[in-house]
């Protein structure tokens, strides 16, 4: 795979930025960039998926700003980041205006139109749950690390970094003298 | 009204502090912009924050309405900047040494553990996204916007469609049917 310009990185994350509402970014990033795209692999997606949850700030951002920087360096860290965020700051900074001079913004249009993009987003966020998987679940012990994850983080509500302390080290004691065979 | 710097001081501390995402420190803004610093009104908190849902992109984007709420169009920036940019430097930076690591023996046995925690991590994601999309929705319209759902992550699984067509589909789908 030949890496891409700075300039298409830029164009395909400000199509990421535009298209992904109702939250769960990470799948609009993979149908992007992987899927349509092929410029990452599904192990490092997920790879830099988690890398980017290690640190603090908003994870679709941190994201955006890991691919960037892997496909193109500084320069491709910024694209990807500014990219990714530009839509979206300038729809907040209309709405913001607007909100502050009109003060109500609910129609059941609207609303309508919330929900059904709220009920697509999870949708679109299963679709990359099930491409994900298989290589995510290749490891000694993945299952029940990846299942502990989720229902430490996801159904109890543990602060992220326990979870993150906790499992790491397990998972690497795990595959340890493992060798990778490709 | 308070200046750039102050608003991207107060807005830093909420960057460099949110592991796991913006989510994890909303009690403690509420607590520090409304009750403290009164530069928000506990109403303003929260539609500010389903604005933040509306606009496509990374929900946190709601801090530049808080921001704008607090020091105008300066504000708005200042918000940003504190809340994206200490994660954003740092994950740049964390790639870049990744590349590194990536080529010695024991990073194998790291991205083995990485794997399948963020796999995990984001079931949670999800779990919660579809609390969040059906907890206010009555039996009809709850099984209409499910079986939008089972269509978006067929047409997505099988790259029949973008998620840019996809969203516009849902959105267009519930502005009719769901309300």
């Amino acid at each position: 795979m030949s890496s891409p310009s700075v300039f298409e990185i830029f164009k395909a994350f400000v199509l990421v930025g535009a298209s992904a509402f109702g939250g769960g970014g990470s799948a609009h990033i993979h149908n992007h960039i992987v899927t349509r795209r092929g410029w990452l692999s599904e192990s490092e997606f997920l790879e830099g998926l988690s890398l980017s949850q290690l640190l603090p700030g908003p994870i679709f951002a941190n994201f955006a700003a890991h691919i960037g920087m892997q496909l193109r360096g500084t320069r491709g860290a910024i694209a990807a980041f500014v990219g990714v965020c530009l839509p979206g700051m300038l729809a907040i900074l209309v709405l913001s205006s607007a909100y502050f001079a009109v003060r109500e913004f609910s129609s059941p249009v609207v609303t309508g139109a919330l929900t059904g993009v709220a009920a697509g987003a999870v949708g679109i966020s299963l679709a990359t749950l099930a491409r994900v998987a298989p290589p995510g679940l290749k490891s000694i012990g993945a299952p029940v690390i990846a299942l502990t994850a989720f229902v430490a983080n996801g159904v109890l509500h543990l602060p992220i970094l326990w979870v993150l302390l906790v499992l790491l080290p397990l998972g690497i004691a795990l595959n340890w003298n493992v060798k990778p065979d490709a | 009204m308070p200046d750039f710097f102050t608003v991207l001081l107060e807005f830093l501390r909420y960057g460099i502090l949110s592991f796991g995402g913006g989510v994890a420190m909303l009690s403690e803004m509420s607590r520090s912009l409304v009750t403290e610093r009164h530069w928000l009104t506990t109403r303003e908190f929260t539609d500010g924050f389903a604005l933040g849902q509306f606009v496509p992109g990374p929900n946190m984007l709601a801090m530049m309405f808080y921001g704008f709420r607090a020091a105008g169009l300066a504000g708005a920036f200042a918000g940003f900047l504190g809340m994206f940019l200490p994660g954003a430097l740092a994950s740049a930076a964390l790639a870049r040494v990744w590349e590194r690591v990536k080529r010695s023996k024991w990073s194998w046995a790291i991205r083995a553990a990485l794997l399948p925690i963020g796999l995990g991590l984001s079931m949670g994601g999800v779990l919660s996204l579809t609390r969040a999309a059906f907890s206010s929705l009555n039996l009809q319209t709850a099984l209409i916007a499910g079986i939008l759902t089972l269509l978006a992550a067929f047409l997505i699984y099988t790259k029949r469609f973008s998620t840019m067509l996809v969203i516009l589909l849902t959105g267009l789908v519930g502005a009719l049917l769901l309300h």
